[in-house]
């Protein structure tokens, strides 16, 4: 009975054997899932510095705007759809990792901890560079995202226990005109007990055309507000829905 | 260029040299056609007609993606890779366990598993033969099978092992303890006198 190698060797004498997969595919294969592996960690690394800019955004988890528990206002906090792109692009790194040449010599442990260590990092660096609102205004090219973005207003505005968010349209010495997201006009009363974030000095700061939320005591039904703090708005709420025709106050 | 021009180059040397020369890849699969025979029926229980179709695969596997071989590992280590593959492979395909097979000729490796420092007492020690090593590794889920025959019959090093399974070093160190723990629990339950 032939060997193996003899077998072998008759199939090379009868020119069966097929040739060798050429090296080249191997190149480009590895080059594909290193190039992806990268691609991830940008993805992944973008996502996380929005992510994180939401997130440290100390307009974002006021908690006096809602009455729920801590967890409803992180998660209202919390933004989600930058959450679970980052969570995505690091699932995707981890799995192109998986199927690079050498990454059995790591343990799963390791290789995850190291991921998501440093889609954390490079998040917090291109943070403290500044270019997560870059970032973030970017991404209101994709499709869907300003739908998506648009659903984050609702979640401040609570007329019914005196919190609105909007844009300031006009200014007067004790009151201010300012339109909410469904184009609703609101007539804020400001006083000298009107505080201001962070400080009464920063009052300056709110001008028209800045979105502002406002905290105070509803006086219905005239869409009047008696404000008691005025705080700038949360990060990302600069593509407020453009303001319809003029609802007067009361109609 | 005949595959005996090529004896005396090493395993790596003729891995490069085949994509030019398919003959050097007969030289390789002559180093390498016993040993890995021997494992590819140990650990998938085949007899000696599958054991050569399975090898057959892992060779023809191992030529056709010959350029992916890389030189920073051992020759030996990514062929065990592929028969290993083939044979785990070929066992889940025919949803059949372990059999029964003779594999006489083969037996030397075994008698390491019984010289290693297996912790089975002194009288279940003396009485286990090859055959009776063999047949308390059938017993052994595959990878445990694996690692003790690449550990002790093949005298594969912690960093081989881990090549060949694509598996950490420190994994595989805790993979070789756990199956030596179950060998020793399986030796104790197998009715093993008879064989002396």
């Amino acid at each position: 009975m032939n060997t193996l190698a003899e077998r072998f060797e008759e199939r090379i004498q009868s020119h069966e054997l097929p040739p060798p997969i050429p090296r080249w595919r191997f190149v480009v294969k590895r080059i594909a899932m290193w190039s992806l592996f990268a691609l991830s960690l940008v993805v992944g690394a973008a996502s996380a510095a929005v992510a994180l800019w939401f997130i440290s955004d100390p307009q974002g988890f006021l908690s006096e705007y809602r009455e729920s528990q801590t967890l409803g206002i992180l998660l209202d906090g919390l933004p989600i759809l930058w959450v679970c792109v980052s969570l995505g692009a690091a699932a995707a790194a981890i799995w192109f990792y998986k199927h690079t040449p050498h990454a059995y010599k790591h343990r799963m442990t390791l290789i995850v901890s190291a991921i998501v260590a440093s889609l954390v990092c490079l998040g917090v660096a291109l943070m403290a560079i500044g270019v997560s609102d870059s970032l973030e205004q970017a991404a209101s090219f994709f499709p869907g995202y300003s739908h998506f973005m648009n659903q984050r207003p609702a979640l401040f505005m609570h007329p019914e226990h005196g919190r609105i968010l909007g844009r300031i349209e006009a200014q007067a010495t004790d009151t201010w005109d300012v339109r909410d997201p469904s184009g609703m006009l609101w007539h804020v009363t400001v006083d000298m007990a009107t505080k201001f974030f962070p400080q009464v000095q920063d009052v300056r700061q709110f001008h028209p055309g800045v979105c502002v939320r406002v905290l105070g005591q509803t006086l219905a039904p005239d869409h009047s507000i008696k404000a008691e703090r005025i705080n700038p708005c949360p990060r990302g709420m600069r593509d407020l829905p453009p303001p319809p025709p003029l609802v007067a106050p009361g109609e | 260029m005949p595959p005996e021009a090529h004896e005396t180059q090493t395993d790596e040397a003729l891995a490069a040299a085949v994509t030019q020369d398919p003959h050097a890849f007969v030289v390789l699969i002559r180093r390498y056609e016993s040993r890995l025979l021997s494992y590819v029926r140990r650990l998938g229980g085949l007899t000696h007609e599958d054991g050569e179709d399975v090898l057959q695969e892992a060779f023809m596997d191992a030529y056709r993606h010959i350029a992916e071989f890389d030189p920073s590992l051992k020759f030996s280590s990514w062929m065990y890779r592929i028969a290993h593959n083939r044979t785990v492979s070929a066992l889940r395909k025919r949803h059949r366990s372990v059999n029964d097979v003779s594999i006489h000729d083969e037996d030397a490796g075994l008698d390491r598993i019984l010289a290693s420092e297996l912790q089975t007492d002194r009288h279940a020690e003396s009485k286990l033969t090859s055959d009776a090593v063999r047949r308390v590794l059938d017993t052994l889920p595959e990878r445990d099978r694996a690692v003790l025959l690449l550990a002790y019959a093949d005298e594969k090093s912690y960093q081989e092992i881990s090549d060949i399974l694509q598996a950490p070093m420190g994994t595989v160190a805790t993979w070789i303890r756990r199956a030596k723990h179950k060998f020793e629990n399986a030796a104790r339950a197998l009715p093993l006198s008879h064989e002396v």
